[in-house]
């Protein structure tokens, strides 16, 4: 009862938010979420199944460039393309999965990592797909008479919800469908399965779970939602280049998942937030000198700071955010308590 | 099927049929604006104190901290001195920095942050800028990028200062070859992205009409360390001239690993190749000279703006003025003369606009497609601006390389211009 409350609580301020914030902070919000989606995915290969990937980066660019080529070039309207993004991408992962089949830990990591930079090879050398080096644009999301290009706004009611808020509604949906699915999955045989398949492979095989299908089944699972995410993020940014997918996205989204919590719903969400909108929050810090000042900038500081958090999340909680939660749940519990049996004397102040 | 999911289903059909009947509209135009006295004012425009502010989004961190921190610092002290002097017709400017890190992502963000409250915006980098085209594109914000990519010059809203890469290129063959009449053999190590493609392209524009043979092309990615396989083959093809459309970082190892093969072409530095930290350890005249100092003497660099302290420049003089007071840390620097450069084209953009009475984006947007010639006080080639749009300048500032003089550039020609460059078609 009392998750339901809060997860009421969350959703209904997600739900706000976007009213209660500024453009640029909007902004950020809906990367923070776009890129939720895809951490999400990348928890479920993770976090759930135990395979670590450095290709990432590699489906968020095949979701991007599947979204601008059907939505694009070949003008199909979102509903389709943002779903085929993640077709298209899921089945580069089922293909990909089978490496996970004879390679483990270190190993797989440095074949997954191969795979980005195979990818940065293609992207920077197909031009009529994506622009070749100087990038392309991408396609904003129309669905029927819906249309999230820039200056286009959506009056419901007495409210207005301008290009960002829709973009944010609409990978708010998404990321609800995400958790959803990897909140069901986790209690389903599958997702057993995976955590089987984590904890011990052997062990696993000898309890009768088909590792090949597991395995197989988180690189598609992770890499479908990537291809969501990354259509979705090259779409609200409206304009990328090849460089874009670089290891370094791939990393971030490694580090979103670990500073969220390994493995639990919430913590992809939560690292998401932390990882994408900790560097432009840092930025705002009143007490940092004015931009343009000599000596050391302002985005070197949020640079470093961001650094050393990273660091000490994976010394001092690799747990992550979740984990930390979970240490403060018997504080909070103690807290309720008091507060319940001061609730339970009114009457003396009365009288 | 149960029954709670076809109630389900029944329910988000209804949804999406009551929102299907909306849709989404148009916006209302920008708000901010109204009249003061004879004048119309837009977002960033405040009458009451006379104050426009300008938008600067640059990249004091991440990979071209090193370009966007003398960039910024041009824009900063350009204004500051700009304000100094009484404005512009005693109107001042407010300069907003933003360090967006070369991210398009954060580029985005702080363009939704300051674009409500801007009358002009300077941009840093081409991949940033691209990722908000579109937007300042129908917010009619008038745009000057720091990017020489040929594209520029068909985006009306865009107010590029310099000759774009392509064109840069294809006047330095020319150059060196005396229009065709030399044979030489030509090869171009060039870096393996969008600022890579556009010097090819006036490469191959430049083969095309010159007639020089090509002794190869060899490309690199960025970071690259080691160019010893590039270098190679071009000497073994035994080319005579050499393009650089290289970043400092590779023109250093570049031309040091030639010296050291005993190969010694004619190297043609594209402008962002050079740096003046490539000659002495900081840049400045008396400081140590670097190990590929001697390697570069005689090389000829398309340069963005004159050498730095060359009075033979007739803007040099203040612009040395200004730095002295307003940027006293400021090391020698192209970039922080192309940024001034910049300042200067803004504040004629806005001087036109003030003149005609409108500072609505719309009129700021007129008075830079009308200005026609901006004279840059020979610190940039001359830039021009009409409503067809276009490149902003086909001339190149021709340099060589003289550790002799200030900033290490000779200038050779202020302006060389050639059919091939003439020729170059933008559009594509």
């Amino acid at each position: 009862m009392r998750v339901r409350a809060s997860l009421l609580a969350v959703a209904l301020l997600a739900l706000v938010l976007p009213f209660q914030l500024g453009t640029s902070a909007l902004t950020t919000a809906t990367f923070v979420v776009i890129a939720a989606i895809g951490a999400t995915g990348l928890n479920i290969l993770t976090g759930y199944a135990g395979q670590i990937s450095l290709g990432h980066a590699f489906f968020l660019a095949v979701g991007a460039y599947t979204g601008a080529v059907l939505g694009g070039d070949a003008g199909w309207s979102a509903a389709l393309w943002i779903p085929a993004a993640g077709v298209v991408a899921g089945v580069c992962g089922a293909l990909v999965g089978p490496l996970a089949l004879r390679l483990r830990g270190l190993y797989l990591a440095i074949v997954t990592l191969a795979l980005v930079f195979i990818g940065q090879h293609v992207f920077f050398n197909s031009e009529a797909l994506t622009g070749g080096p100087q990038g392309r644009g991408f396609p904003p999301v129309v669905i029927g008479p819906f249309d999230f290009s820039p200056g286009q706004v959506l009056r419901a009611g007495g409210l207005q919800i301008d290009h960002n808020g829709l973009y944010y509604y609409l990978a708010l949906a998404l990321l609800a469908g995400a958790t959803a699915f990897a909140w069901n999955l986790r209690r389903t045989r599958t997702g057993r399965a995976m955590v089987a398949v984590r904890e011990r492979e052997i062990a696993a095989a000898v309890m009768g779970v088909d590792i090949r299908r597991v395995k197989i089944a988180a690189f598609t699972v992770s890499a479908f939602l990537a291809g969501v995410g990354g259509a979705l993020y090259a779409s609200y940014l409206s304009f990328a280049q090849p460089g874009e997918w670089s290891l370094l996205l791939s990393i971030q989204f490694i580090a979103a998942v670990i500073v969220g919590g390994m493995g639990t719903v919430a913590g992809p969400v939560l690292g998401a937030a932390v990882v994408f909108a900790l560097p432009t929050l840092l930025k705002n810090l009143p007490f940092l000198p004015e931009e343009g000042a000599a000596g050391v900038s302002v985005g070197d500081l949020s640079s470093i700071a961001y650094g050393l958090l990273i660091v000490a999340f994976l010394v001092l909680e690799p747990r992550g955010l979740v984990g930390l939660a979970e240490r403060a749940g018997p504080l909070r519990r103690l807290k309720a308590r008091t507060v319940r049996l001061r609730l339970n004397q009114p009457e003396e102040a009365h009288s | 099927v149960r029954r709670s999911s076809i109630l389900a289903v029944a329910a988000v059909a209804a949804a999406s049929l009551t929102l299907g009947a909306c849709g989404t509209g148009g916006a209302d135009e920008a708000s901010g604006g109204g009249t003061a006295g004879s004048l119309k004012t837009g977002p960033g425009v405040d009458a009451a104190t006379k104050t426009i502010r300008v938008g600067d989004l640059t990249a004091l961190s991440g990979p071209a901290a090193a370009l966007g921190k003398p960039v910024a610092a041009g824009h900063k002290a350009f204004f500051e001195a700009l304000n100094a002097r009484g404005g512009i017709d005693g109107w001042k400017v407010d300069l907003a920095i933003e360090d967006t890190g070369y991210q398009p992502q954060q580029h985005v963000q702080a363009f939704n942050q300051l674009k409500g409250d801007i009358a002009i915006l300077n941009s840093f980098g081409s991949p940033t800028t691209k990722a908000i085209q579109p937007q300042f594109q129908r917010e009619k914000l008038v745009t000057v990028p720091a990017s020489f990519d040929s594209i520029w010059g068909t985006d009306r809203t865009v107010a590029a200062v310099g000759t774009p890469y392509s064109i840069d290129v294809a006047n330095a063959l020319d150059y060196v070859t005396q229009g065709g009449a030399k044979k030489l053999k030509v090869g171009i190590i060039y870096q393996n992205d969008e600022y890579g493609t556009d010097g090819l392209r006036g490469f191959d524009a430049a083969k095309d009409a010159l007639g020089f043979t090509e002794a190869g092309r060899q490309s690199y990615k960025p970071g690259d360390s080691d160019f010893t396989a590039q270098v190679q083959k071009l000497k073994s093809a035994g080319a005579d001239a050499v393009v650089l459309t290289a970043l400092p970082s590779a023109t250093g190892p570049i031309v040091g690993t030639a010296a050291t093969l005993g190969f010694t072409p004619q190297w043609i530095l594209q402008g962002p190749a050079y740096i003046e930290q490539l000659m002495t350890k900081d840049g400045t005249a008396g400081a140590e000279p670097t190990p590929v100092a001697a390697a570069l003497e005689g090389a000829i660099v398309t340069s963005f703006s004159a050498p730095w302290g060359d009075t033979e420049a007739p803007g040099m003089t203040q612009l040395l003025a200004d730095q002295k007071r307003f940027a006293p840390d400021q090391a020698p620097s192209i970039y922080f003369a192309l940024a001034y450069s910049q300042g200067k084209v803004v504040e004629q953009i806005l001087r036109s606009a003030i003149r005609s009475g409108d500072l609505t984006r719309q009129g700021i947007l007129d008075a830079k497609a009308n200005l026609g010639e901006v004279d840059l006080g020979g610190i940039t080639p001359a830039v021009t601006y009409t409503p067809e749009g276009g490149p902003p300048s086909r001339k190149t500032l021709i340099t060589k390389i003289d550790a002799g003089v200030p900033g290490f550039l000779k200038v050779i020609e202020a302006g060389h211009d050639s059919d091939v460059a003439e020729g170059i078609d933008i559009s594509a």
